[in-house]
């Protein structure tokens, strides 16, 4: 790590002496060590800012007294300076002091949403006079709504300013503002209704009373000692965000983030957060669905049987390898370790693919394994890097919370950031250095820059820039990747091309000591997927009755679509949508005689499926999940009503239905298995997993030297007349979480054709008029115009219901013609 | 003195602005002096050159009291309320004024002639109760002296405004 050893200096406080660190305010480490010294407006998160003045002590430094008290939180330790917590002129200050905070303060804890877990309730009771003595009028004004997700209780603030300074110094967005002065300071929400909230959640943590409520946990979701809390993991992106999943009276009601320091650092965004009335959305499939000459809705157990019947019939006349099986990135590893002996003891087949980074064809190999199994570093030695490259992702929309900490790091210049990617991204703001290249440059740029480094072969010269920089990387730097890697036509050859960067790296910067390479996947557990789906060359183990899988999900797709395979199982995964070449997916589902679809919610690809079996959203399934620093962390199940199957519970089940054993007996028992390749991971109940997570690293194939290629990919670029098609990852995008969640119908989607203004005019388009992109119109969708767009392109969302972007993106980069339409298109 | 002001002038000053963190209360005072108030449309030329967002620059004007976000009168009056002045029945002469312009204090009226501000002390407590109009200090006042002030003050408005009428049919 970059940082400097932390140093101590001896302080002493209420008599005794302790050892703090001497780059830390008074006020954490005191804390730290157990003395309790109240406080409101100071956060964590924040730079000390000294309004509440709750946090005083006295302090003697240099052998004399300070003629006043002091704020703790501003206050830096020096060797051999006193401070007194509990002396009775501190009490005195802050008895005085909290009467202030409490003058206009309502008395209507009762009915407040944050009585229970509330500062100022809990310091009055600590620390207060017991008794008001103000008899004036309070100060009162309107509540009012700050954004789509909050709501500001006006009379209930103590203008600690705390989240308008996360507003302006984290966040950065400044949508709250103080207004006016003194007693009649007010909070006022700048948010731009155009634009959808990312991070704005937090603030209603920050809050140290009941000003700042979630819309949708106030006044009907109970109160906090009513909340049955279970630790799970924000679904949404491969960090891994740690939650407090809340349940009241067998409903959930709320998600809180856990505050792993190592891993998210409280800092939830806003999808994850709001995002959970999904779990008991109505729409959610609680039978199953069997569509014969018609529709059917049977109970689980009759689809699981005529599940089994179909297979079962298919396994024997075909024989092995007749059945192909593919699984989303939402599952836990358990359940990733059940499909595979399902598929290799059940389904007699190798034709299987988990998880969904790797959309290529061949499985990965060993220098692709190495590649993401070695040489990767923590969240924390991320941030921790002298300088850290983000190459080919837009974090803030990927991997949010990750991209928010690297954004303070940047800002505060705690680490040089540079920056490559394909459009300008949110994280640019504080990058020393932002490149771009066109939609599908990404392997051309990153083996250009590796060649500038080392010297050999071509180098085209936009990386010059970022070449120098890196010469000078200091002493430890990582390099980030992200979607553009899986939107590649072959991540792999990208993955290794990185791995090439890396070395070109350490050996081009001579004080470098180390250079890390971290994949931001594309789901929660990706991790998990690979690992159990290579799990014969990424982990030291070995699986009774299965097989290595013969290719990746292209392979998969296009033995089915070949007629070898005679029937697809799909695990909660819209293939149809999600993968690049939706007419290898069409063909592929039609040419196959039975398509076996589970998943919680319906989707473009399990409306295509003879049996559509229902499974549980990732509330209602236990299991653990890998991280993108491969963390092990766990996932329990919410107590909620509603119940719902496990992917174990429906593998047996159609094993059972096809005359096999169960693929496990339960849970424990797979556990088991990976408890043999994972040390340290409790088997029978998770709760006994550390709640900071598991730190794992898996054991690769050892490869010598790799050997990359120096040869440039042809520049790209579209044709005259036409656009670049870039599908991007936005963090609101049509996934389950957000559809059957009704609180984003509020949120303005990025469902837009974004484009250059320039490109706009060329075309003779403005905002909100409609656009086709293809020759057909494949798609259609209104233009918002957007500087951030690189010119010559037009970016999608790439998961969008109604106009899936695949139905063009064939082989990325897709060059696409693109024309006005006269008026709405076919939304 | 042409000089000097368009040295102060607000788009001078924008175009002068290099960097420096600080430099946002003169450039908002330089656009008060320019515009007599800051109109939103200064705040977004602040904004663009600055790169700090319009709500902190709103928070900020908000915070000061010097900064007006509405044009001020022809006239701003400015009653003292500081304790002389307090004990000598200011109270009164403010719902004096409020009454004579028509509007509450703070606020202008509609031909935009008068401002009523109240001012905490200006200094002059010999010569309580009183008030500024503009420049000019009026001292020991009651109801009817201010009325009389503040009626001459709309006559002479009022010819002025004839005068200039009745001069340009003859030009």
């Amino acid at each position: 790590m970059a940082r400097k050893p932390i140093e101590y200096v001896e302080i002493e406080i209420d008599g005794q002496a302790v050892k703090v660190p001497a780059n830390q305010v008074v006020l954490w480490s005191a804390r730290e060590l157990g003395y309790d010294i109240p406080h409101f407006c100071a956060h964590r998160w924040l730079v000390p800012y000294g309004a509440c003045r709750m946090c005083l002590v006295k302090v003697e430094a240099g052998g004399r007294m300070m003629p006043k008290l002091q704020t703790s939180c501003s206050l830096m330790p020096a060797e051999g300076m006193k401070i007194w917590t509990k002396d009775p002129e501190v009490i005195q200050a802050r008895r005085e002091q909290l009467e202030f905070h409490l003058l206009n303060h309502p008395l209507e804890c009762p009915v407040c949403d944050k009585g229970g877990e509330c500062m100022l309730q809990d310091q009055t009771r600590d620390h207060g006079m017991g008794e008001g003595r103000f008899r004036e009028q309070k100060r009162i004004r309107p509540d009012a709504s700050m954004n789509p997700y909050i709501r500001l209780n006006y009379k209930r603030c103590i203008h600690c300013k705390r989240c308008v300074n996360y507003a302006s110094d984290i966040d950065g967005s400044y949508f709250l503002q103080f207004v006016d002065r003194g007693a009649e300071t007010y909070i006022e929400s700048f948010d731009d209704p155009a634009a959808a909230p990312r991070f704005s959640g937090n603030v209603i943590d920050m809050c140290p009373v009941g000003a700042l409520t979630a819309k949708s946990y106030r006044f009907t979701m109970g109160r906090p000692w009513e909340q049955e809390l279970k630790p799970s993991i924000g679904a949404l992106d491969s960090v891994g965000a740690n939650i407090w999943l809340n349940a009241r009276l067998g409903d959930v009601a709320r998600i809180v983030p856990r505050d792993n320091p190592t891993v998210e650092n409280g800092m939830l965004d806003d999808a994850t957060r709001f995002g959970w009335e999904f779990i008991e959305d109505p729409r959610r499939l609680t039978r199953a669905l069997v569509r014969g000459e018609e529709e059917t809705r049977v109970s689980r157990l009759a689809g699981e049987t005529e599940a089994g019947r179909i297979l079962g019939r298919i396994v024997n006349e075909h024989g092995p390898g007749s059945v192909g099986l593919l699984a989303g990135a939402g599952l836990n590893t358990e359940e990733y370790l059940a499909l595979k002996l399902f598929a290799g003891r059940v389904l007699n087949t190798s034709y299987y693919n988990l998880g969904d980074c790797m959309s290529s064809i061949e499985v990965p190999d060993d220098a692709t394994l190495a590649t993401v199994g070695s040489g990767f570093t923590t969240i924390e030695g991320i941030l921790n890097a002298a300088t850290v490259l983000t190459l080919g992702c837009d974090l803030f929309e990927e991997a949010p919370s990750l991209g928010l900490r690297l954004d303070i790091a940047a800002r505060r210049g705690l680490l040089r950031l540079l920056n490559a990617r394909s459009q300008q991204s949110g994280i640019d703001r504080f990058a020393e250095l932002s490149l771009d290249y066109p939609f599908g440059g990404l392997l051309r740029f990153v083996r250009g820059l590796t060649n500038a480094l080392t010297g050999q072969g071509e180098v085209p010269p936009e990386v010059t820039p970022l070449a120098e920089r890196l010469r000078q990387a200091g002493e430890d730097c990582a390099i980030v990747c992200g979607d553009e890697v899986w939107l590649s036509e072959d991540p792999p050859t990208v993955l290794k091309a990185l791995a090439a960067l890396r070395e070109a790296i350490a050996q081009a910067s001579p004080d470098t000591k180390a250079v890390y390479l971290n994949p931001v996947y594309k789901s929660v557990n990706s991790a998990g997927a690979l690992l159990v789906n290579c799990f014969e060359r990424l982990t030291d183990g070995r699986l009774e009755g299965v097989t290595a899988p013969v290719g990746c999900l292209g392979k998969v797709l296009e033995a089915a679509a070949a007629g070898k395979l005679k029937a697809l199982v799909i695990f909660d995964k819209d293939v149809l949508v999600r993968y690049q070449h939706r007419d290898v997916v069409e063909k592929a589902l039609k040419n196959v005689e039975a398509v076996i679809y589970c998943g919680a919610f319906p989707n473009a690809t399990s409306e295509r499926a003879h049996v559509h079996l229902p499974l549980g959203t990732w509330a209602h399934r236990e299991g653990f999940v890998i991280n993108l620093e491969w963390r092990v962390q766990k996932r329990l199940v919410a107590s909620i009503d509603s119940v719902a199957p496990s992917v174990l519970d429906v593998v047996n089940g159609i094993a059972a239905a096809m005359g096999q054993s169960p693929v496990a007996a339960d849970l424990p028992a797979l556990r088991a298995q990976l408890a043999r390749v994972i040390p340290g991971l409790p088997t029978n109940t998770l709760d006994d997993l550390p709640d900071q997570g598991l730190p794992f690293s898996p054991k690769p194939p050892a490869l010598d030297r790799l050997k990359a290629s120096t040869d440039l990919p042809a520049e790209v670029a579209a044709p005259d007349g036409q656009l670049l098609l870039t599908p991007k990852r936005f963090l609101y995008n049509d996934r389950e979480e957000i559809r059957f969640s009704r609180v984003f119908d509020k949120i303005p989607k990025p469902f837009y054709a974004f484009l250059n203004p320039a490109d706009a005019a060329k075309l003779g388009v403005s905002d909100g008029e409609w656009i086709g992109l293809g020759g057909g119109h494949e798609l259609e969708l209104p233009v918002q115009l957007a500087a951030w767009v690189r010119p010559g392109s037009v970016v999608v969302n790439d998961y969008y219901l109604a106009q899936p972007a695949n139905r063009l993106a064939g082989a990325a980069p897709a060059a696409v013609a693109v024309k006005k339409l006269a008026g709405v298109g076919k939304d | 003195m042409a000089d000097t002001k368009a040295k102060n002038g607000f788009n001078f000053q924008l175009w002068r602005y290099d960097g420096e963190p600080g430099e946002l209360i003169p450039l908002l005072q330089a656009a008060q002096d320019h515009y007599g108030y800051i109109p939103e449309h200064a705040i977004e030329h602040i904004s663009a050159a600055t790169g700090i967002t319009p709500s902190k620059i709103y928070g900020v004007i908000t915070f000061y009291n010097q900064f007006r976000l509405q044009p001020m009168g022809k006239y701003v009056i400015r009653l003292c309320e500081g304790t002389a002045c307090h004990v000598a029945g200011a109270k009164t002469l403010l719902e004096v004024i409020e009454d004579e312009v028509g509007v509450h204090e703070g606020e202008t009226d509609d031909d935009g002639l008068f401002t009523v501000l109240t001012v905490a002390c200006i200094g002059c407590c010999s010569l309580a109760p009183v008030m500024l109009v503009n420049e000019e200090t009026y001292g020991k006042l009651d109801p009817k002296k201010i009325r009389s002030i503040l009626r001459q003050i709309r006559r002479e408005e009022q010819q002025k405004s004839q005068g200039k009428k009745a001069a340009q049919p003859a030009k």
